[in-house]
């Protein structure tokens, strides 16, 4: 079981990923505020952050860089609407473990979480 | 017969002694047959009156022998004298010279006036006219008889006729004097008539070296002592110092004939050498061709320089790919250019000179005509795109019609020029349709952003529902086909708004090498769980391309999910990169070893919304936009089944041309 925490502005989709995941045997929080999921990160203790690249006052790839600057051990899967290669490029090279392109497929989100956390 | 001027001056010559001669010899013969027959009379007169004196004696001594001898010797005198009488107061007859009696009738006929002195009749017998002269004998105041003596009137006739037939040959001896002289003066005067009339002709057949006037004498030269060669007169003989241009002698105003005549006419050369009114003629006329001559080579360098002009100006308007034309203020076609020629599809002869209406259909020959006759009576230019058909099809002009200004009614007119602007008007429509596709791109990308999110949220609840129920239930059924469409709906969102983002452009340069790199880094984990493996074979030095870095790696990644996918599993993609065989374009391969595409297919893969997978799997925009983007940077895209490599059997290749960039490339400056 992994304490995992999603981060996306639309709050059915934050459900959605608990949902999928808590099935999983897994601990998921869900926020939509970008300073929340930051605060809720730098308590520690956060296995894998799901982070939307598209928030409401910051983007993805800003929290993604304040969270591991909060807990550098946190591992973080980006999801994104736009699977350019540079956002992709840009998450992985601050550390983001992996992406997945929205809409978010179960199986796909399951898989990459798993292989995620084997890490 | 036409007579010459020789003729014509003799003619008129001898009319002109004849006209004379006659009135002379009318006058002459009138005064001399007056004067003739008074002196004839005065000495009948004479006669008769002497005779009167010698007869008072023996008249008053009853003499009458004596009177006989008297009148009888008197009439031996002269021929002339046809009888004498004498006639008392009585009536009788003391002496006449009649030999065949007296006739009586003589008496009455000359009766004597005591007034004029005497009397002066003429008889006329029927053969002869007689003046019968009656003188009184007087003493005293006494008229003692009266004195009759008849005289021939005839005779005195023949001696005047005598006198007109000599003065006639006089005359006619005069005239002929006349012409003879005449003839001699005229002759010269002829003769440099007739040279100026060759002269003239001369000139007018087009010689204009012609020499006129006689050689002189003595030349200026001569007779200023003079040996300045360079001066237009020295040694020349044919023309006179005075009538040339730019002498150098000292005493010479400078300028043309016009300007130095007034001073030449005062120096000694023209004093010696200008001649008759003929002469100068000559040599006038000689000075005028030279003149003439000088004047036409300069005519024909300017026609030849306005001709060089004409030439040029039509060479270039012929040059300029826009048709051009000039009408004057009626609408007639002055000067057109090869374009117009053409566009008309007739020779310029068949247009210069002829109206719209003779050149193009009357409706649209009216309308030009409108628009003309606006123009040119506003002043204002008229600009107007056109579309006409032609010989050559269907085309849009950009047409300007501008009027050209004159005070002068002829000098006015409208110049039109045209320029075929079909291919801006194409490129136009394009970019209006590429405007319309950009916004239906940003409106389809705004949508499918907005969707993306609740589809997502749709096939994430679907996929749990799917868990919770019966694997064999129809719930189950349903919910899977709402999943399986969901995700159908998810993969055209993601294709949309790829085919969005393929419209904006950032320019760089880069190295191939570095986005394949790129590209594979992100794609190759997710090949490899599927035993699908990239092999590298790049070209060992950097390959640059100036574009957009972002595009030319989506076009590599949909060539690879497009290998990956005709693959499935197990196989491998081959990406190679080189030059091709000129040096100037880089050639990138991506083959794959996969299920290939049917031959009749591979013509059609790069049509958009064409796709040979499933329908779950391509939107077919995916090589649509690729292609899209690689003809934005000028290059080509071409699919090959099977490959082109002959090691393998089966599969696809795509290659792909790119323009070489010389620039080194700039790393992640703008990538």
């Amino acid at each position: 079981m992994a304490e995992i925490i999603v981060l996306d502005d639309v709050q059915d989709a934050g459900t959605l990923i608990k949902r999928i995941l808590e099935r999983k045997g897994h601990k998921v929080t869900p926020f939509t505020e970008e300073e929340e999921a930051i605060a809720h990160v730098a308590k520690g203790g956060t296995d894998l952050a799901v982070l939307d690249i598209k928030l409401k006052k910051m983007n993805g790839v800003e929290v993604l860089e304040e969270m591991k600057n909060k807990d550098p051990n946190v591992r973080v899967i980006m999801l994104t609407g736009y699977p350019t290669i540079e956002t992709a490029r840009e998450s992985l090279s601050l550390g983001a473990a992996a992406y997945c392109v929205k809409p978010i497929d179960k199986d796909e989100l399951e898989s990459k979480v798993e292989e995620v956390l084997k890490t | 017969m036409k007579l010459g001027f020789k003729g014509k001056l003799l003619l008129g010559f001898f009319i002109l002694l004849m006209v004379q001669g006659l009135v002379i010899f009318f006058w002459f013969s009138q005064a001399m047959k007056a004067s003739v027959l008074d002196e004839i009379k005065n000495q009948g007169l004479s006669t008769a009156t002497s005779l009167a004196v010698g007869l008072v004696e023996p008249l008053l001594a009853m003499d009458y022998l004596r009177m006989k001898l008297l009148v009888d010797e008197t009439t031996r005198l002269s021929n002339d004298i046809f009888y004498i009488f004498v006639l008392d107061p009585e009536g009788r007859i003391p002496a006449h010279t009649f030999k065949d009696g007296f006739p009586v009738a003589l008496k009455t006929v000359n009766p004597f006036s005591r007034t004029k002195g005497f009397s002066l009749k003429v008889l006329d017998t029927g053969n002869e006219k007689i003046y019968d002269y009656a003188v009184p004998i007087t003493v005293n105041q006494d008229i003692l008889s009266v004195l009759r003596l008849g005289l021939s009137h005839t005779r005195a006739e023949e001696v005047v006729d005598q006198v007109l037939v000599s003065t006639i040959i006089i005359m006619v001896l005069a005239i002929f004097l006349a012409g003879l002289v005449g003839t001699l003066l005229a002759n010269p005067v002829i003769r440099s008539i007739k040279k100026l009339h060759d002269s003239s002709e001369q000139a007018l057949r087009g010689n204009l070296n012609i020499h006129t006037a006689p050689a002189l004498a003595k030349n200026c030269w001569d007779i200023m002592n003079c040996s300045r060669t360079e001066c237009p007169a020295y040694k020349n003989y044919h023309h006179r110092c005075w009538y040339l241009a730019g002498t150098l002698c000292p005493t010479c105003v400078g300028g043309e004939y016009a300007k130095k005549i007034e001073s030449c006419r005062k120096c000694r050369v023209y004093r010696q050498c200008s001649g008759d009114e003929i002469q100068s003629l000559a040599e006038s006329f000689d000075a005028m061709t030279l003149s003439l001559k000088g004047n036409l080579s300069d005519l024909k360098d300017a026609e030849k320089i306005l001709n060089d002009q004409k030439a040029r100006l039509q060479t270039i308007l012929d040059a300029i790919p826009d048709f051009i034309s000039l009408q004057d203020a009626q609408g007639r076609y002055i000067s057109v250019n090869k374009a117009f020629c053409e566009m008309l599809d007739r020779p310029r002869g068949q247009i210069v000179g002829r109206f719209n209406k003779d050149l193009f259909p009357p409706i649209i020959a009216e309308h030009y005509d409108d628009e003309d006759r606006s123009v040119l009576s506003s002043s204002t230019p008229l600009v107007k795109e056109n579309r006409i058909k032609d010989h050559r099809g269907t085309r849009w002009l950009h047409v300007v019609k501008i009027p050209v200004p004159g005070k002068d009614p002829a000098a006015r007119g409208l110049v039109c020029s045209g320029r075929d602007i079909s291919m801006l008007k194409e490129v136009q429509d394009q970019l209006t349709h590429a405007q319309k596709m950009e916004s239906v791109g940003r409106l389809a990308a705004g949508v499918a952003h907005e969707i993306n999110t609740p589809l997502g949220i749709i096939l994430g609840y679907g996929q749990l529902v799917l868990e919770d129920v019966e694997k064999e239930g129809q719930i189950h059924q349903d919910v899977s086909a709402i999943v399986k469409q969901t995700k159908i709906c998810a993969k055209i969102v993601k294709d949309l708004l790829n085919f969005s983002r393929s419209s904006e452009s950032v320019a760089s340069h880069f190295d191939i090498h570095t986005a394949l790199e790129e590209v594979m880094d992100v794609v190759e984990h997710t090949f490899g769980l599927n035993h699908v493996t990239i092999i590298r074979n790049f070209h060992p030095s950097p390959l640059c391309l100036k574009g957009d870095k972002e595009k030319i790696r989506q076009v590599f990644i949909n060539l690879l999910n497009n290998a990956f996918d005709a693959i499935g599993s197990n196989g491998k993609i081959f990406v190679g990169t080189g030059k091709d065989e000129p040096g100037s374009q880089m050639k990138i391969c991506v083959t794959d070893t996969g299920c290939g595409i049917a031959k009749k297919n591979l013509q059609k893969i790069f049509d958009p919304f064409y796709t040979t997978k499933g329908p779950d799997k391509g939107t077919g925009l995916g090589l649509s936009v690729s292609f899209g983007i690689i003809k934005e940077h000028k290059g080509t895209i071409e699919a090959y089944s099977p490959p082109s490599n002959k090691y393998l059997s089966q599969g696809t290749e795509v290659v792909v041309l790119l323009p070489l960039d010389n620039e080194p490339a700039k790393g992640e400056q703008n990538g």
